[in-house]
């Protein structure tokens, strides 16, 4: 089996996708794995939807979202800057200073948060991080009207870093906490001999995850692939293993392996289908954790409540910094998280 | 000289206040070619000496500080986390999730940990981690690091660089105050020796993000006859002070103060408008906050102006400054030089 694929994670991303506007990442995922499945197609809400068929009527659907945190241009001023609404969970203090790309996802324009210098701040601005109304978009380009040969309202925005590695142990990028899932799944694909296999298998790379619209586009692809045997959720979960955290406080370690997750905020998984991953996680001696808290909450819910209904579990990868421009991923999380995926497409 | 490829290379050095000798071949190595001798003084200033070459000439002093703000090592904790304090004015609000390099053994990549929300304690809700509280996190264990970095290991911002406005501007750390040292690089480099009749002293100086502790030793050893000294100044931006901060693009600020030899700068503004470059004045009265504070009274009083470039988001790793402003800064320090000491 190959290991987890990096470069290809790399290049995930590194691709503009705030929420909303996914449609380069959903491109680059469509190019990698169309040749391995048996149909790939894009729903009425953009999902990007791959299907795999098998000769039984088990079917097994993979699901995972892929936009990253990120904001509107809401209005631009007379001197060209842009002022900007957050997307969904963001945070603003994660913002000021920051590198962000600015545009449709087909073209898009290098900017900064602007921060106020230091020296003219008084003593309660030094403490509190910028509000979001202060909060604007440098371009340089003086006018408003040449901002708007680039862009108009309504334009996205997200980070702009560089992919690094760490200690030879972790990955640092903007968008890893949303592209991580994928990566898993693309590599999942693989791994699948179409003409083959007995089961038949659904991908769903969903948008507008991190939007906090509940019962959303997941619930939707949901809908839209029908009945399933089983959903299999493949996210991450921020960690809060730092400043001397223990325990339920952690909620899960970096470096210990995929969270398989009883509950979390929106969900409890089923409990049958929990039990039996671990099973064969021990049994295949891939490294597995806890989520100690119950903590975090992405797409499940609107999963395993859409339609009829079906059977949920979910596989995370522990990230640190979470919705910034420097997430931080263990790298063997990420080879935990696709042998433990892998166990749903091993047909005995 | 492409002087937006130089001015990146020299920001990118690590000049931590302190810690400016650490990179200090390469800074010769860019430095060097437009000058004739270099010496590095007892308080750290880098000093590059470009002669006349003619009997007994005046010299000229001209200072940019070399050194950055950054953060310094005070400790590690068990989980490998480094405890940090601050050189110089940083910002707490932009160091969540910042890209930083530690210079240890090696350089090392690291981010500044988020404290997450769950472990706020009350009353922490809403407001920023002081910097004292803040982490470094390198990804490795409290043993690995231990071996590459000990207390006193100095961090400075990630050094990356963009461009803006269609490349009009650019974009990084450590512009404050290496851009102005580029401009006077690229004057240099744009000078004719036969028009040259002053030596040049151009001190990168040291450790003034810390408090202006090393350039008045090079004044009093060096003794000019006249010193020019350039830092940048906050540009116009929402959220300022529309008397005070000078607009981006409209040329080199020429400073009204006390502090400045009332002479000498007009001489620098009349020589702007003989040859059509742009300037801006400002007023600073008593104190400019520079080093043309430490440099003005020095050795019995050296008659100092003081030039300064205009720049966004002073003290970030997101520093930005227009192109045209280095440029013009660099032609009329050029025109000064020239016409100044010539019939001196």
């Amino acid at each position: 089996m190959k290991s987890f694929d990096f470069d290809f994670l790399r290049e995930l991303s590194l691709e503009f996708g705030p929420c909303g506007c996914e449609k380069a990442v959903l491109g680059i995922i469509k190019n990698r794995i169309e040749k391995y499945c048996d149909e790939t197609y894009y729903d009425a809400c953009g999902n990007l939807i791959a299907a795999i068929k098998g000769k039984s009527e088990k079917i097994t659907a993979f699901y995972t979202n892929v936009d990253e945190a990120g904001f509107y241009v809401k209005a631009i001023d007379d001197d060209g800057r842009a002022r900007i609404s957050l997307l969904g969970s963001g945070a603003t203090e994660y913002l000021s200073g920051r590198r962000v790309s600015v545009g449709n996802g087909v073209k898009t324009y290098d900017g900064v948060v602007a921060a106020r210098p230091i020296h003219s701040l008084s003593k309660d601005e030094e403490t509190k991080p910028t509000s979001a109304d202060k909060l604007y978009i440098e371009l340089c380009t003086g006018k408003k009207e040449e901002t708007e040969k680039l862009f108009g309202v309504g334009a996205f925005g997200t980070y702009k870093s560089e992919y690094s590695e760490l200690a030879g142990r972790y990955i640092k990028c903007k968008a890893l906490d949303a592209r991580a899932g994928a990566a898993v799944m693309c590599d999942l694909i693989y791994g699948i001999d179409k003409a083959k296999t007995e089961n038949g298998y659904y991908f769903c790379f969903t948008v507008m995850g991190s939007s906090g619209i509940r019962d959303g586009a997941a619930a939707a692809a949901a809908y839209n692939i029908g009945k399933c045997d089983l959903a299999v959720v493949l996210g991450t979960l921020g960690t809060s293993d730092l400043y001397g955290a223990e325990g339920r406080d952690a909620v899960c370690v970096c470096g210990e392996g995929a969270v398989i997750s009883d509950s979390d905020g929106r969900t409890i998984y089923s409990a049958e289908e929990v039990k039996a991953l671990k099973e064969k996680a021990e049994k295949a001696k891939i490294p597995y954790q806890e989520n100690r808290a119950c903590a975090g909450g992405g797409i499940s819910a609107d999963i395993q409540r859409g339609g009829e209904g079906v059977r949920t579990v979910c596989i995370e990868i522990p990230v640190k910094y979470p919705k910034t421009a420097s997430v931080m991923i263990n790298k063997t999380d990420c080879e935990s998280a696709l042998s433990l995926a892998r166990l749903y497409i091993t047909e005995e | 000289m492409d002087v937006k490829k130089f001015s990146v290379s020299l920001c990118s050095l690590m000049s931590v206040s302190g810690f400016e000798y650490t990179e200090e071949d390469r800074l010769r190595e860019l430095v060097m070619p437009y000058f004739d001798e270099t010496e590095s003084d007892s308080v750290g200033n880098h000093i590059f000496v470009l002669r006349c070459g003619k009997p007994s000439p005046k010299k000229l002093f001209i200072d940019a500080h070399y050194d950055e703000v950054g953060l310094i090592v005070k400790g590690i904790c068990d989980d490998g986390m480094l405890r940090v304090c601050s050189i110089g004015g940083v910002d707490a609000r932009l160091f969540p999730a910042a890209d930083v390099v530690v210079y240890g053994k090696k350089r090392i990549p690291g981010v500044i940990a988020v404290k997450p929300g769950n472990l706020y304690k009350s009353g922490e809700k809403g407001k920023l981690v002081p910097v004292k509280e803040l982490l470094v996190d390198t990804g490795y264990t409290k043993d690995e690091i231990s071996a590459l970095v000990g207390i006193g290991t100095p961090i400075g911002y990630a050094p990356v660089y963009s461009e803006m406005g269609g490349g009009k501007y650019i974009c990084g750390k450590g512009l404050d105050d290496k851009i102005c040292a580029s401009s006077v690089v690229y004057a240099v480099s744009m000078l004719k020796r036969e028009n040259l009749g002053c030596d040049i002293y151009f001190s990168m100086s040291s450790k003034e993000e810390v408090g202006h502790r090393a350039v008045s030793s090079a004044a009093f050893r060096i003794k000019p006859d006249y010193a020019i000294a350039l830092d940048v100044t906050f540009g116009m931006a929402p959220g300022g002070d529309k008397e005070t901060d000078m607009e981006m693009g409209g040329g080199a600020v020429i400073t009204h103060s006390l502090i400045t030899n009332k002479e000498f700068s007009d001489f620098i503004r009349s020589t702007a408008k003989e040859n059509g470059l742009p300037f801006q004045s400002d007023v600073c009265p008593v104190r400019t906050g520079t080093h043309a504070d430490d440099i003005a009274f020095v050795s019995g009083g050296i008659p100092t102006a003081l030039v300064s470039i205009p720049i966004w988001f002073m003290h970030t790793a997101i520093e930005t400054v227009c192109t045209d402003d280095i440029e013009n800064t660099a032609k009329l320090l050029c025109r000064v030089i020239e016409t100044k000491f010539r019939e001196a």
